[in-house]
């Protein structure tokens, strides 16, 4: 067909595409300012507290991969923790194995679980809602055995890289540049940063409008000419690449992991946290981090039993799905524009 | 130019089509029917999200059975829904781009088309608002403009004036009557008499998933079995 209508066109001009850092910085200031703040003050604080943040920055970027799949698919990904361990486990391998510097570790780790997250979301090809979060959560219970079994790699020989007998083990490099626990914390946060401004392109991106497209429904998703399959296995990869950044971070930060830490039960809480933290906002993944790694330690030093934090964020939880569906983001916002307000109406 | 030949739907036994054949071939075609005719069902098979278990759907000459729905688009075919369809979160603008990647269009040429249709569609002035912020007749317009972002050799639009104030019809009506001069055929499903004798030049009258008349509008909408079967009026009265 041709368009014989431009001659009479009273608008020529596309809608102002802003700058896409300027959109950015409006869309994400509360989480730019959050990440600036963190990077200043935790590397002053006591080298336990740099680890709890630090290992907080690290899930950070795999809830960042649960939050995209909630929010702009629809999708319940029960297995952000689980593509942790799939990351850290490649990381750790490919570190071991070959030596490389930690960057290109990090990058074979993300490309490894962002090709195992596509593949474990072909179930989510075809299914929404509860079968593929049973999926998911049923891979997530199945890594947990396999690496309850096989252990992550610690500078042994063979597939597995297990040492055995009295060979030492030997913890990941850190890359040459953050050697001590403050200049890993502030590696790590500069790495999460660049992925959720990798997330944030992404969104912005054609893939980021098929999404939301799905996100409105399939049918008026297959109208508007959205490749469906294709905008699916996109955000499985990048979920998956996300939570495999996370995992090697996490193991750059101990040198070592331990199948413990991965149980099924840890990304079904991720996920809960997703949700109180409000996944519409790309600073759900810091709060629901925050609260998964940070709260606990907090009640654990004021000589709290941290399990009791499992009792609050099921309290949180009931709260978000009942009255506050925008999530701890979505309050914060809004207290951030009521202060806004108030503080512009005193300046008046 | 859209040909059925002996469609049939079936849903668990209920068929809301039954052996519809009918050629629409009007500029602006118009397809009516009482409530429960079977006008939106057949909208689905022409856009392909319901399989007839019988008949063909040939559109321009080419048949549509084997075309998946996200492949009609490229083939253009476009439509548009009873209640606006858009993602909320995207702006105005971005709900059209989609569009536009779906074809894979170019950044340059997405831009520049991306001006026009906007311009046509009116909604220049609100391309950078999220849709979920837009009024009704915004959305429908947001919608519209997507289909039109294809340009789209059918765009087929489910109730367009549904819910629109008398002034926003009036602008819808005099975009949709612009269509057919780029190169469009319409097809408009509705069930209002008025809107359907003014736009359209040819219609199809829809009762119970059968053909009860088709030929130009003026002429389909005075017939007796048209206006018995649609306003109940008696078929003697009316003749």
């Amino acid at each position: 067909m041709t368009m014989t209508h431009t001659n009479n066109l009273s608008a020529k001009a596309a809608p102002a595409s802003h700058g896409f850092f300027k959109r950015m910085w409006r869309e994400n200031r509360g989480t730019i300012i959050t990440l600036a703040l963190l990077l200043v003050i935790v590397p002053f604080l006591p080298t336990y507290w740099v680890r709890v943040f630090t290992s907080m920055m690290a899930v950070a970027a795999a809830a960042q991969g649960v939050a995209i799949l909630h929010e702009r698919l629809g999708h319940v990904s029960l297995a952000g923790i689980g593509m942790m361990a799939v990351g850290g486990w490649i990381g750790l391998r490919v570190a071991h194995g070959f030596g490389f510097p930690f960057e290109v570790n990090l990058l074979i780790a993300a490309l490894g679980s962002g090709a195992i997250g596509a593949l474990l979301g072909l179930p989510g090809i075809r299914h929404k809602g509860l079968i593929f979060a049973l999926v998911t959560l049923m891979f997530a219970a199945g890594l947990h055995v396999v690496v309850g079994a096989i252990g992550f790699p610690d500078g042994g020989n063979g597939f597995w890289g297990r040492v055995s007998g009295s060979q030492a083990r030997t913890l990941m490099a850190r890359p040459a540049i953050a050697q001590s626990d403050q200049a890993y914390f502030i590696y790590t946060t500069v790495i999460v940063t660049l992925a959720f401004g990798l997330a944030y392109a992404i969104l912005k991106s054609s893939a980021g409008r098929a999404w939301a497209m799905i996100r409105a429904g399939d049918t008026v998703a297959k109208s508007a000419g959205v490749k469906m399959k294709t905008a699916r296995f996109k955000a499985f990869f990048l979920a998956g690449a996300l939570g495999g950044i996370g995992g090697c971070l996490m193991a750059g930060s101990i040198g070592q992991l331990d199948g413990r830490s991965f149980d099924a039960l840890q990304s079904l809480l991720l996920y809960g946290l997703v949700i109180v933290a409000g996944p519409w906002s790309l600073a759900a993944a810091l709060i629901a981090a925050f609260l998964y790694r940070v709260f606990p330690a907090l009640l654990d030093s004021w000589g709290v039993d941290g399990d009791i934090a499992m009792i609050i964020f099921g309290i949180a939880l009931i709260h978000a799905i009942v009255s506050a569906p925008r999530g701890v983001a979505g309050q914060l916002q809004d207290l951030g524009a009521l202060i806004g307000a108030k503080f512009g109406a005193g300046a008046k | 130019m859209i040909d059925l030949k002996d469609i049939t739907v079936s849903f668990g036994g209920v068929k809301p089509i039954a052996d519809l054949t009918v050629t629409m071939n009007g500029k602006i075609q118009g397809l009516i029917g009482p409530n429960g005719a079977g006008k939106t069902t057949l909208l689905n098979v022409l856009s392909g999200f319901v399989k007839p278990i019988k008949g063909t759907v040939t559109l321009f000459g080419t048949d549509f059975g084997p075309i998946r729905p996200e492949a009609r688009l490229q083939n253009g075919i476009a439509r548009s829904f009873q209640t606006p369809q858009v993602a909320a979160d995207l702006t105005a603008a971005d709900n059209i781009r989609v569009t536009f990647d779906s074809l894979d269009l170019g950044r340059a040429d997405a831009h520049s088309q991306l001006a026009e249709v906007l311009a046509l569609t009116g909604l220049t002035a609100q391309a950078d608002m999220p849709a979920g912020a837009l009024d009704g007749y915004a959305l429908r317009m947001v919608e519209i403009a997507r289909c039109l972002a294809a340009r789209p050799r059918l765009i087929m639009l489910d109730e367009p004036a549904a819910g629109l104030a008398a002034d926003e019809r009036a602008q819808l009506m005099t975009l949709l009557k612009r269509l057919p001069e780029m190169g469009a055929q319409v097809l408009i499903i509705d069930h209002d008499f008025d809107l359907i004798a003014e736009l359209c030049d040819r219609v199809a009258v829809l009762d119970f998933g059968k053909l009860v008349a088709s030929g130009p509008t003026k002429a389909t909408l005075a017939n007796p079995k048209v206006r018995a079967a649609y306003l109940g009026e008696d078929e003697e009265d009316a003749a």
